[in-house]
């Protein structure tokens, strides 16, 4: 054995110790309870792992630990060793090794913030190595603890978990306290892996978010199973005891056996929490993966594509706007792939959906549905991780045909906000939330120095050449945004401008000229500052052909397979939500917005948006959907003057999801409130229920800076200060810094938070404002006019 | 009705409560999605990316 090897008193500060000593009391909740699937697909490969039997099997675990503000803050490293120390695994085939690092404060007496530790487990922890700090998301880190592992124990099964933040697909997995500006993303897990030299029998992900297809992909060469939760994890994450236990009576049992153990123990446990806490843990076979799931997906992306192709967007984004998605807050984009394969319908995602539930062998959920085990990326709320996520299709390797129906969609649905927002240079409703607040609108009915109404060309003379146009780069977009930007002073003009440019062009902005840029196979960061600078051209040749030698106006049905092309046709055959459709109709005596119902059938979302005017700016409250309509089912553009409350104090809003979870008509809806809890930013979490009738805050909710999201809430006493948050822009729309709002809060001894319906008040130089903002299937936003309460 | 956009419903109004601006949080991040064309946020998110 290397290194110091010293044995220390296995005395861990017993965080939970009487819930710990105790074999848990698990409440039945609304939680799903299955079988084990023990079929194998005929296209299956051969495990790696092929075991003895008989209990002979040698066994090695190793746990990779990232303390981080989880172990730091809550203890909660600690708490999870100590579950593993209950098992005392003593049995002689059974070697448990645990790397610790990323932490700056453990809450134990024997573990040291700052270093790297390696520990052997069974009825105490033995010290193996101490190292100097490294990072432990770095890939190198985690690949030498595996050659550690395998080199001091070699075995006939080893089982790997990574024990952490989780940020999905997108973000990765890991956060480092000490090195806290990455993450291992999905595409380095897997070299580590590969650097590790280890085939695993199962890897494990005590983390959220990591139950993907992508983690999937990069783990199955190294792994027979993956067991890993699509949604966030609840603070206490796994409980270790039982399925240790279980392996020490019998090193060859059965790894769905354990998989199931540490599934169902998860589940009872998050059920008997005292609030209705959503999780998901599946346990999927890896051998499978190649000969069932990635075929299908080949064909389910070529289907895809021609589908988009053939100008059928409406029905691929209804689909996915209704499809489970998790972490919605943190606008991943993770959705369930075999909810969006059950909501498409097509023969191709049926398929796919029944290759997926095949492949997922045990899933078990708690007050969530339609989670099938395992998630994908597919773009919806934001477009700005098509680029990783381009490159990290490569690096994992996914099917080609699958990148290009993502990168599809995502053109599409970029085209459609591109054009949206450039609705404003041509002076329509819809487009910058900003030019309505200024009274660009030409319905406004807000009208007040230092603001004023302009009146622009129609949005509806666009014709399809207009909208390629745009989308390209070319003429007619510039010349309407010359004109947008003439019409206001210096000050609105610079602030445009930078925000268009930036936003647009930008290398680092993660705007449309990089999204673009990506989806027409570039993959290169653009090389231009500014939208101009954009080679579109050259990204068209691409798919097909350059902008001057294969565009032709007057052949896009036949000829072009330009996607933009394509886009410019589509955006302008469909109906507009936006244009001059969004101006306000009097009806007995009330605003109403009347749309007919094709532009309806496009509106995913409305939203009352609330904005208190200062004097020097603009404090944002946020979004409601608290829209009201007749019964012609127009919109009614009204406000009562009413806004939520926390504790009688007013706060900003913002919506995280809205769903009629069984089918009957009564919806769960989840929004946020910026605030600070005791100094630190965390978002709350309420809940608006319309099965139980209660409306209530879950709790508060902290991400680390890397977007790996923490697992469960944040613990909230009595006495702890919550203040409220706001954004703040100028008057130019440029976001400013956030505000505290009103007065901070003492949170009751019993941490009930009372959220109530309040009027609104405020110094007489405030003038509160409202509009509504509506959100289409491109997820374009259109405000109608503002109007002062 | 024709289908709309689901829209919670309020509770009634009880009582009133004043809107005051406090102190600006120093290095704070945009935290909601209300501007169309404010770029911090995402300039932000992916510097800390």
């Amino acid at each position: 054995m290397k290194g110091r090897a010293k044995r220390a008193a296995a005395i861990l500060v017993a965080l939970l110790l009487a819930m710990l000593l105790c074999t848990p009391a698990f409440a039945a909740g609304n939680t799903s309870d299955k079988d084990v699937d023990t079929s194998v697909s005929s296209y299956a490969r051969e495990k790696y792992t092929q075991k003895k039997g008989g209990g002979r099997d040698k066994v090695t675990i190793m746990i990779y630990m990232i303390g981080s503000d989880l172990e730091s803050q809550n203890g909660m490293a600690t708490a999870d060793l100590n579950e593993m120390l209950y098992a005392a695994p003593d049995n002689g085939n059974i070697n448990m090794f645990i790397q610790t690092g990323g932490c700056k404060r453990w809450r134990n007496s024997i573990m040291t913030a700052g270093k790297l530790e390696r520990w052997k487990l069974d009825s105490s922890l033995t010290l193996l190595e101490r190292m100097k700090g490294q990072s432990m998301t770095d890939p190198n880190t985690l690949a030498s603890f595996i050659q550690f592992c395998a080199k001091e124990a070699p075995a006939d099964r080893y089982i790997l978990i990574f024990w952490d933040h989780g940020g999905g697909s997108v973000t990765g997995y890991g956060y480092d306290e000490r090195y806290p500006n990455d993450t291992m993303d999905i595409g380095e897990i897997g070299k580590a892996l590969k650097n590790g030299g280890v085939k695993f029998d199962l890897v494990g992900f005590d983390a959220c978010l990591m139950g993907t297809l992508e983690t999937a992909i990069a783990v199955e060469p190294y792994a027979d199973y993956m067991l890993a939760s699509e949604e966030s994890e609840p603070g206490t994450g796994w409980y270790y005891t039982r399925w240790l236990q279980m392996l020490d009576n019998n090193t060859s049992t059965n790894t769905l056996a354990i998989g199931k153990q540490i599934v169902d123990d998860y589940t009872k446990a998050s059920a008997s929490m005292g609030y209705q806490v959503a999780t998901t843990l599946s346990l999927v076979d890896l051998a499978e993966l190649n000969g069932t799931v990635l075929k299908y997906l080949g064909t389910f992306g070529q289907e895809l594509t021609q589908q988009l192709k053939g100008k059928d967007y409406q029905s691929v984004a209804t689909a996915r706007n209704g499809t489970r998605e998790f972490a919605k807050s943190k606008r991943l984009d993770q959705a369930d792939l075999v909810d969006f394969c059950n909501r498409l319908g097509t023969k191709e995602a049926s398929l796919l959906a029944a290759a997926i539930q095949d492949a997922v062998k045990y899933n078990r959920v708690n007050n969530i549905s339609n989670a099938y085990g395992l998630s994908i990326y597919f773009p919806n709320s934001s477009l700005k991780s098509i680029n990783h996520m381009m490159n990290l299709y490569e690096t994992i390797g996914i099917d080609p045909s699958w990148s290009e129906g993502v990168r599809t969609y995502a053109t599409l649905e970029s085209s459609g906000q591109i054009v949206a927002n450039s609705g404003s240079s041509y002076g329509s409703s819809s487009g910058s939330l900003i030019d309505i607040l200024l009274g660009g609108s030409s319905g406004s009915s807000y009208d007040s120095s230092p603001y004023q109404s302009q009146t622009y060309e129609s949005y509806d003379s666009m014709g399809v050449e207009d909208i390629y146009d745009i989308l390209s780069g070319g003429s007619s977009y510039s010349s309407g945004y010359d004109t947008y930007g003439s019409g206001y002073d210096t000050g609105y003009d610079t602030g445009y401008d930078s925000g268009y440019g930036d936003s647009y062009g930008s290398s680092s902005g993660g705007g449309f000229g990089d999204i673009l840029s990506s989806l027409f196979g570039g993959y290169t960061t653009t090389s231009g500052d500014t939208y101009g600078g954009v080679d579109y051209s050259s990204m068209m040749g691409g798919y097909g052909g350059s902008y001057e030698s294969s565009y032709d106006y007057g052949s896009y049905d036949t000829a072009s397979d330009s996607l933009l092309g394509l886009a410019a046709q589509m955006l302008f055959g469909r109906a507009p939500v936006g244009s001059e459709t969004l101006r306000l109709t009097e009806k007995d005596g009330e605003d109403v917005l009347v749309l007919s119902e094709d532009k309806w059938e496009q509106v995913t979302a409305a939203d009352l948006n609330v904005f208190v005017d200062d004097g020097t700016g603009f404090l944002d409250l946020g979004l409601d959907n608290v829209a009201e309509y007749n019964e012609e089912g127009d919109l009614i553009d009204a406000w009562d003057g009413t806004w939520l409350t926390l504790q009688g104090q007013p706060c900003a809003l913002y919506p995280i999801d809205d769903e009629d979870e069984d089918g009957n008509g009564l919806y769960i809806t989840h929004k946020f409130i910026p605030a600070l809890l005791n100094g630190e930013r965390v978002n709350l979490i309420i809940e608006f229920n319309e099965e139980t009738g209660e409306d209530r805050v879950l709790g508060a909710q902290s991400s680390s800076p890397t977007g790996t999201l923490g697992k469960g809430f944040k613990e909230m006493n009595g006495g702890d200060i919550i203040t409220l948050v706001c954004d703040f822009y100028d008057y130019q729309g440029n976001f400013q810094a956030q505000y505290t709002l009103g007065d901070p809060i003492i949170v009751p001894e019993d941490c009930v938070l009372t959220i109530a319906n309040k009027e609104l008040t405020g110094s007489e130089d405030m003038r509160m404002l409202y509009t509504y903002r509506l959100t289409d299937l491109y997820q374009a936003h259109y405000w109608l006019p503002i109007k002062e309460k | 009705m024709p289908e709309r956009p689901h829209s919670r419903k309020k509770t009634i109004a009880e009582g009133t409560a004043e809107v005051k601006k406090g102190e600006q949080i120093k290095d704070s991040v945009q935290a909601g999605e209300g501007l169309a064309f404010s770029k911090e946020k995402e300039e932000k998110e992916d510097k800390e990316q």
